[in-house]
């Protein structure tokens, strides 16, 4: 017989904090296109230094050198 | 500086002249339109090719198109206004589907062919890998999906939905 797992019941707080994130990320998903891509952009020159120290990146894997 | 409405131009301007029939975006930057942003480095297009002689699809036409127009390659990628872009010819009835109803999205003023949301998940669940996967879930929690297109597709072709 399979055992029961006792879930630990999550805090009212925390609740309240994941309920924000979902309302973030569809908030997000419904921003223009032109400004999801503008993020977009912005988020691979953030990350690149980082994963440049990491290593493993692949000749094509750099910032893109356009305008959304 | 070019701009992303560029390298949609440019792509449309391949199927008008011939050079590819039909394409899609997809990949991270399909699910761009549809879910909110994530951070990705290079830009997939699934592509049908003109009929070709012979058992197997070369890119070389494609390819030779493009050194003409002056892109550069770097490994699998050919840099469109610095852009790295993976032309993948439509590999399997799913992927030819998508390519087929892809839906046509406004881009600042320009027309892109961009697979659907519905096929999208279809993709990322016959194909697997981590990344597909936290994006497809991401398009399932975001309401704009079409079930019972998304149900057809994945009945359509032998696809197990999310438990």
């Amino acid at each position: 017989m399979d055992e029961m797992v006792e879930q630990t019941p999550i805090q009212p707080e925390a609740e309240r904090i994941f309920a924000a994130k979902r309302v973030w990320h569809q908030k997000q998903a419904k921003l223009p296109l032109k400004e999801k891509v503008r993020i977009m952009l912005q988020m691979q020159r953030d990350d690149y230094p980082i994963l440049v120290r990491r290593g493993g990146l692949r000749s094509w894997e750099k910032p893109w050198n356009i305008e959304p | 500086m070019a701009n992303l409405t560029d390298v949609f131009r440019a792509l449309n301007d391949l199927e008008t002249d011939g050079v590819i029939q039909k394409y899609a975006i997809a990949g991270a930057m399909a699910f761009l339109f549809y879910t909110e942003p994530v951070r990705t480095y290079d830009l997939d297009v699934f592509i049908f090719l003109p009929p070709q002689e012979g058992p197997l699809i070369s890119m070389e036409p494609l390819y030779s198109e493009l050194r003409r127009h002056g892109y550069a390659f770097d490994a699998e990628h050919v840099l469109m206004y610095q852009t790295p872009v993976q032309f993948l010819p439509a590999y399997n009835s799913l992927a030819e589907e998508s390519v087929d109803h892809a839906i046509v999205h406004d881009y600042d003023g320009v027309e892109v062919r961009v697979i659907s949301a519905e096929h999208l998940v279809a993709l990322a669940l016959q194909t697997g890998g981590r990344h597909r996967m936290i994006r497809a879930e991401a398009l399932l929690e975001s309401n704009i999906l079409d079930q019972e297109k998304l149900d057809a597709i994945l009945a359509a072709h032998n696809i197990r939905p999310i438990e």
